[in-house]
């Protein structure tokens, strides 16, 4: 296993556009980070310059000790899972994970012995003579892991390797993959578009957007602490609500006022919050810290129902407040009786809230 | 009305392909039955007046030295010119799938000649190479080099006749071959530059196999022309010197005419029908088996 290190890294096409912006990441040795975005955000391109399959124009990649820019990416030590698995259909398994090992002219019985291992690890085997056009997804997906388990890399890479599988499946090689993570010890590092597979796998997870590293932190974190805006997005699933409130002040005290409600700050952030006096902020709260209440105290907020989804263990519920559509997350009992088109009273845990600059996306209340 | 309306719409695509279905009929079906009976006949192309003759045709086919060499020509038209628009369609194609200047244009150039009539490139060849006035005697004329009388010699010709042909149809053989090349993912070659094969392994292990339904395309179409070729025999030697250049299609063509033997040549005819349709099975069901899915 080896480091990773990203220093200035940038990507420009001939055409001009420039798709990934001076990035810096260090990745520590067997670590499992995942590179996460929307769609455009430049993680795969990232990827490829990392596997070698894409020139950086800027900075330098350092693998282990060695700064690999100009090094052929069978060079560098890595292995890659792509997302459409690419398996060379004229070859059987067996032949498919022992392609790159004969490339390298390793010993016939050191090949034959770890394409087995491989297999069985993968409970592959009886797959072994067999074509990809003969497997399913969830198999073929496998025989591109065990692949790349063969070689023995220094550095896994995995392009959005379960886009193509369905919802169950994703699941269950999630699950495998993060226990070959556990037993290999190798580093990994895993494009996904997917929040739920960044979330569940990664020990840490780069929040991208448009070429440029918004995050770097830990799941938890990045839930619980994102750094902007667009990361409290982006994390999150229903995503997290975005209020704009004015910041006010009453008997010395900074408060947060929305269309009839008076919002309070919480203790921790009131001397941030002065400094913000007669300005607006959006206010983040996520959809699991809004509850029900009565209607009388000053800080509910009317909403009508929209849409009410049951998912067995809770409820979520949309509502409308004043012209924004914003997500609760209840529980079944709290949540009981109410009827589409209803008007509640929803309240926010202000200990849990956001508060984000409008002009800079920064989360201030950290 | 209503039954004739219910009828057209059921049996739309039926009438679809019927005018084609008539046109064939008219143009090949007819006349290979007619070609068929006239196997079996001594009719001299022209008179009033035939026998049949049973398999006589046939079995003197079989041993008559020029059509024993006719099908060894046939054969090695078919066989060699195949092997020549292979090589060079593939490595046309391998050279023009990567970017560079003037890309377009070296691909205009090399499809050109498939759009020239056999026989006009039979004749501009025959224009190079003749003895006086030949533009390649003059050539070596102005190196100092005695003339040479290119197609005088049989096997030379013959040789003559595969290059030309080549030349002529590699074109086809390179658009197939491209097609092929730009079907193949790109992925497949990012996972083999992974697994550390280089330009010749990846050529060797990923492009080749991959490349197998188009190379039986090009193989069938090229086979196919090369066991038919007539234009450019006739054009270029007419099957001479002697009957040293003949192709079976030629030396029907010389038979039915020259030697007003058009039962014979009809039987010569049928027998080469017989071995190209055997080859194109052949060959068409080896294509099936090779389809890929990526």
């Amino acid at each position: 296993m080896a480091s990773v290190r990203l220093r200035a890294v940038e990507k420009q096409y001939p055409n001009g556009f420039k798709a990934v912006h001076g990035i810096d990441l260090d990745i520590k040795e067997g670590e499992f980070m995942v590179l996460v975005g929307p769609s455009g955000c430049a993680k795969s391109t990232t990827l490829r310059m990392i596997a070698g399959l894409e020139d950086a124009t800027g900075g330098t990649i350092e693998i282990g000790d060695k700064v690999v820019n100009d090094m052929p990416a069978k060079d560098r030590g890595i292995a890659m899972v792509f997302q459409n698995y690419a398996l060379y259909p004229h070859m059987t398994v067996y032949e498919n994970m022992a392609f790159g090992l004969r490339m390298r002219k390793f010993p016939k019985e050191e090949v034959d012995a770890r394409v087995r291992d491989a297999a069985e690890k993968l409970e592959i085997t009886e797959l072994l003579n067999r074509k990809p056009k003969e497997m399913s997804g969830g198999q073929r997906q496998r025989v591109a892991l065990g692949r790349a388990m063969v070689r023995q890399p220094e550095v896994f890479l995995f392009d959005e390797p379960l886009s193509n599988l369905d919802a169950k499946l994703r699941v269950s090689m999630r699950v495998r993959i993060s226990q070959l993570h556990k037993q290999m010890g190798s580093t990994m590092i895993y494009v996904t578009h997917d929040q739920t597979e960044a979330m569940t796998m990664g020990d840490r997870i780069t929040v991208l957007k448009d070429g440029e590293i918004m995050q770097v932190d830990t799941p938890l974190n990045l839930y619980n602490r994102p750094a902007n805006k667009f990361v409290a997005g982006f994390i999150g699933s229903p995503m997290m609500n975005f209020l704009d409130v004015t910041v006010d002040s009453r008997d010395g005290l900074a408060i947060l006022r929305t269309g009839e409600s008076i919002l309070p700050v919480p203790e921790r952030l009131q001397e941030t919050v002065k400094k913000y006096a007669g300005q607006t902020l959006v206010l983040g709260v996520r959809p699991e810290h809004i509850k029900l209440t009565s209607g009388d105290g000053e800080d509910a907020l009317p909403g009508e129902i929209l849409v009410k989804e049951e998912m067995g263990n809770e409820v979520i519920v949309y509502f409308d407040y004043t012209g924004n559509r914003l997500t609760a997350r209840l529980s079944l009992d709290t949540e009981e009786g109410h009827k589409l088109n209803d008007t509640e009273y929803f309240t926010f845990d202000m200990s849990r809230c956001h508060l984000f600059d409008t002009q800079s996306e920064v989360n201030i209340a950290l | 009305m209503k039954n004739f309306d219910k009828f057209t719409r059921r049996h739309m695509v039926n009438l679809l392909y019927l005018p084609a279905l008539v046109m064939f009929g008219i143009f090949v079906f007819y006349p290979f039955l007619k070609g068929v009976r006239l196997s079996f006949t001594d009719w001299n192309g022209f008179s009033q007046n035939f026998n049949y003759v049973g398999l006589r045709n046939y079995t003197e086919l079989f041993q008559d030295a020029n059509v024993r060499k006719a099908f060894l020509n046939t054969l090695i038209y078919g066989f060699g010119s195949t092997l020549l628009q292979q090589c060079f369609g593939l490595g046309y194609a391998v050279l023009l799938n990567q970017s560079f200047a003037m890309r377009k244009f070296a691909r205009t150039v090399i499809y050109m000649p498939v759009m020239i009539a056999g026989v006009i490139m039979g004749y501009m060849t025959y224009f190079l190479l003749q003895y006086n006035n030949g533009a390649l005697n003059d050539l070596i004329g102005f190196f100092g080099m005695a003339p040479i009388d290119w197609l005088a010699d049989g096997n030379r010709a013959v040789l003559i006749i595969i290059a030309i042909n080549s030349l002529q149809f590699v074109g086809i053989s390179m658009v197939i071959y491209l097609a092929g090349l730009q079907n193949i993912p790109k992925s497949f070659y990012e996972a083999s530059d992974i697994d550390g094969a280089g330009k010749i392994n990846q050529f060797i292990h990923i492009t080749l196999p991959l490349l197998k339904p188009a190379i039986i395309t090009s193989l069938t179409i090229n086979l196919i022309g090369g066991l038919k070729l007539f234009d450019q025999i006739k054009a270029l030697t007419n099957g001479g010197p002697g009957y040293e250049s003949h192709s079976m299609s030629t030396l029907i063509d010389a038979t039915y005419f020259r030697s007003q033997q058009a039962g014979y040549s009809a039987a010569m005819g049928i027998v080469l029908f017989l071995f190209i349709l055997v080859i194109s099975l052949v060959m068409l069901r080896s294509f099936d088996k090779r389809r890929f899915e990526y």
